[in-house]
């Protein structure tokens, strides 16, 4: 039974950025079932767009850094800024909104900014990897965000050695990463677990993650209750064996994707479906995408956008050619998220905290630029043409058919009747329910 | 669970306030219907100045009779005889001059070796430090301010805090949404005032969220206007630069009588590894300019005992000068207050330039000894940051 133009606004807007009507018409066709599968066939492992042709460069020499401090830094910042074009570009173009924002929920869990690691080719590789396996396996997720020389740098591993461990990592691979803060670890278990990872560390000429003998602790470790000489894969695989490993990264997806909270028997069922497929990702985001509580009327344009679903949400709804994305990095600064640069290891908290006084006002003045620029007026200009392939789908005038592609909520306010069809739609676009996903 | 201005608050709607939040095991939380604290009257403004870089302090409070700094800094030492002393051991830097009025007045205190255990030298992990009040190895979201004061404030209150220039809401941050980041005040104020409000609709917590805020924002935004129109003139000339325009700023808000619990404003370009001599001199002039001014305007309309300005960086800078005439990352350093109620002087203590942790000063005073100052003394919040001693800062 088809899904019908509601369901498939609600799967698009929930699962990748805000859909145009082409994606809509080819959604709306399909039943949930086949529209989740089809959604989940389509993930990419690979960016589509070619990142800035620096990233496989390696780091500078420590020397090189010391005499041209004020030109490496000059450098480093406007690289940062070149890959968040290129991510901007990358959501805007994809064929798989949900690959992007995976990536992006990946990038928001196992957290590095480039404020301290200040080496955009490692973040880049960083995002390579949660492009590459986050709907494939956790378990091979972990184990490679754990050793990749963006988070090395930035949970200081690379200062953890025998006999003067950091427990930075080990602390936040409990706490944020798996588990849960104190959910069936002892500060022991952080102590014991940096030892493990003593000896990850990152070769300076390269960028690339090596492991040193001479600064590995290779003593006996206690560790949630085993003993072995453990080394920092043994304390991973440990981890994945617990029970709360799973039911904590089933909560975080959940609530990335599901406004309301799981219940109890959900996230145990989700878990054991994670668990029993060694971690296997797919069946789980399937699960969630076809619960009943991601299609229920709580769970329909009840999430507030983040800083880039609202971004490239605009960009791809209105299949607007953008030839300038320079100003995308601090358009998405000033909204609260500058991409590649979370606030600290929690991540950026979402959900209500997206919207304050000053990020409100930030959206709205991002939102009045863009109506007032050349690409957007031609568009609101030409709706018919936008909205064709939804001929005979959608009821009523051109403004009313714009505003059920455009928004996933009633508008709060009401149409002013003096307004052009263009004006109309322009103002849907500063209606608070067009900060709703 | 937060207040916030919900007109319809289920039980449900609760909920899913809770859900959009990063929580360990936060599994079925529910909302505990908690009695919320009473709220603060408000008989002044706390102005933050934010050093931005890391001030460097032996340069800014000067030990000019200690041979150690001289050592230390064969290049970059002020000379002896151009340090304005404020006491037999410390003195001035020239450029502070005009802070010689406060001084002399009695609402200037300096407060010596301020800092915390275990300092980090980076930038953004110890400014967050310093803004979330946190201990060293721990990461709090929340900034100091927002905790003390977000479920305190009434309802004449505009807003939470204002942050001016181009800084961050830093110690404002995860406060109840009703901070005001203005890096142009009166194109924000224009355009805060035209947004159009509405009731707030039930049924979607996330749209209600939106509603209210924009609601919000129109009022703050109104109000600070109306009453900006009948304040009196300044009837002083703020320095040139990004800080005086700041000053200038949050001179205008407290004269109109604008409620607000803080004004955070911020002077960056004090990280200076390398050529530090010219770089802190300048600083140090707009600051020494600016905040005498400012302190002139309020003094002039009688405003000046509704204020305390206090200073504050993410780190001092390392005893011995680099290779590059410059200083690197270090510890503590000095911070001033000033104000009306300030009784001048000098706090803390200096720390030894000999007796050192890894080339940098140990610190005297810990940061939230300051913070429970304002909280307790200040704003009358007890029972934050218990474990730090106030210091007799304020009468």
């Amino acid at each position: 039974m088809s899904m019908g133009f509601e369901d498939a606004r609600h799967l698009l807007s929930r699962t990748g950025f805000a859909p145009s009507p082409v994606e809509l018409a080819r959604f709306l066709a399909m039943s949930r079932d086949e529209g989740v599968r089809v959604l989940l066939d389509g993930l990419q492992t690979e960016p589509r767009t070619t990142p800035p042709s620096w990233v496989e460069d390696p780091p500078p020499s420590r020397l090189m850094r010391r005499t041209m401090r004020k030109a490496f830094r000059e450098q480093q910042r406007e690289r940062i800024r070149e890959l968040q074009v290129w991510w901007y570009l990358e959501m805007s173009w994809t064929p798989s909104p949900l690959t992007e924002r995976l990536t992006l929920f990946w990038h928001n869990h196992f957290v590095t900014a480039f404020k301290k690691v200040k080496f955009p080719g490692a973040l880049y590789r960083q995002n390579a990897v949660f492009r590459r396996l986050g709907a494939s396996s956790f378990r091979e997720l972990l184990h490679e965000a754990s050793r990749d020389p963006a988070m090395i740098a930035y949970l200081d591993n690379q200062s953890n050695r025998k006999g003067a461990a950091n427990e930075n990592f080990a602390r936040e691979l409990l706490e944020l990463f798996t588990l849960g803060e104190g959910q069936g670890y002892t500060e022991e278990d952080i102590q014991e677990a940096a030892r493990a990872f003593t000896g990850w560390k990152v070769k300076r000429a390269t960028g690339q993650q090596v492991f040193s003998w001479r600064h590995f602790d290779a003593g006996e470790k206690h560790f949630m209750g085993r003993r072995g000489h453990f080394r920092g894969e043994d304390i991973l695989d440990i981890v994945l064996e617990q029970e709360r490993c799973a039911e904590h990264i089933v909560e975080r997806l959940w609530s990335a994707f599901v406004v309301t909270p799981p219940d109890l028997g959900t996230v145990r069922s989700l878990a054991a479906t994670l668990r029993e497929g060694d971690y296997a990702l797919r069946p789980v985001i399937e699960g969630l995408f076809s619960s009943p509580s991601f299609w229920a009327e709580e769970n329909r344009g009840t999430q507030i956008k983040s800083p880039a679903a609202l971004i490239v949400g605009l960009l791809r709804s209105l299949e607007l050619q953008i030839s300038d994305l320079r100003k995308l990095p601090k358009a998405g600064r000033q909204l609260g998220q500058m991409l590649f640069n979370p606030p600290n290891v929690k991540g950026w908290p979402g959900g209500l905290a997206w919207i304050t006084s000053s990020t409100l006002m930030a959206r709205r003045t991002l939102l009045e630029k863009a109506v007032s620029r050349r690409g957007v007026k031609k568009r609101l200009k030409s709706l018919e043409a936008w909205l064709e392939p939804l001929d005979g789908v959608l009821t009523g005038d051109v403004v009313e058919r714009a505003r059920a592609v455009l928004l996933v909520e009633t508008p709060v306010f009401e149409r002013d009747p003096s307004m052009t069809d263009a004006e109309a739609v322009a103002s849907l676009l500063l209606d608070p329910a067009y900060q709703l996903m | 669970m937060k207040r916030r201005n919900f007109l319809h608050l289920s039980g449900l709607s609760a909920l899913y306030l809770l859900s959009g939040c990063r929580s360990g095991g936060g599994l079925g939380q529910t909302a505990r219907a908690e009695e919320p604290p009473s709220p603060v009257a408000l008989t002044g403004t706390l102005v933050l100045v934010e050093l931005g870089g890391g001030n460097d302090g032996l340069n800014t409070v000067i030990p000019y009779t200690d041979d150690a700094y001289y050592e230390a800094r064969p290049e970059l030492a002020i000379p002896r005889d151009a340090v304005l002393p404020l006491s037999d051991a410390l003195g001035l830097s020239p450029q502070l001059e005009p802070l010689m009025a406060s001084w002399q007045a009695g609402d200037l205190a300096v407060v010596s070796g301020v800092g915390y255990p275990e300092p980090n030298r980076s930038h953004f992990r110890s400014i967050e430090i310093w803004e979330t009040a946190s201990d060293a190895h721990r990461t709090e979201t929340q900034g100091w301010i927002a905790k003390t004061l977000s479920d305190r404030l009434g309802r004449d209150v505009v807003s939470e805090g204002m942050v001016l220039g181009d800084g961050e809401e830093g110690p404002l941050a995860g406060g109840g949404g009703r901070s005001l980041v203005m890096s142009t005040p009166g194109n924000f104020l224009r355009k805060a005032s035209r947004l159009p409000t509405s009731p707030v609709p039930a049924g979607n917590p996330a749209l209600g969220h939106v509603v209210t805020v924009q609601n919000e924002l129109h009022r703050a935004a109104g109000e600070i206007q109306k009453r900006l129109k009948r304040a009196p003139t300044l009837g002083v000339d703020f320095p040139k630069g990004p800080l005086g325009k700041q000053l200038e700023v949050a001179a205008r808000l407290i004269l109109a009588g604008v409620t607000v619990p803080v004004i955070k404003v911020s002077l960056p370009g004090f990280d200076t590894h390398a050529g530090q001599k010219g770089m802190h001199e300048r600083l140090l002039t707009q600051l020494g300019a600016c905040l005498d001014v400012f302190r002139s305007c309020l003094v002039q309309h009688g405003m000046w005992d509704q204020v305390l300005v206090s200073t504050y960086s993410e780190f001092g800078r390392r005893v011995a000068e680099n290779g590059s005439r410059g200083t690197d990352h270090g510890t503590a350093a000095p911070h001033f207050w000033m104000g009306g109620r300030v009784q001048g002087g000098l706090y803390g203590a200096q720390p030894s330039l000999t007796d050192l942790d890894d080339g940098d000063l140990q610190h005297a005073v810990d940061f939230r000894s300051l913070y429970r100052t304002i909280a307790e003394d200040w704003w009358g919040v007890s029972g934050m940051l218990n474990g730090f001693e106030r210091l007799p800062l304020l009468g």
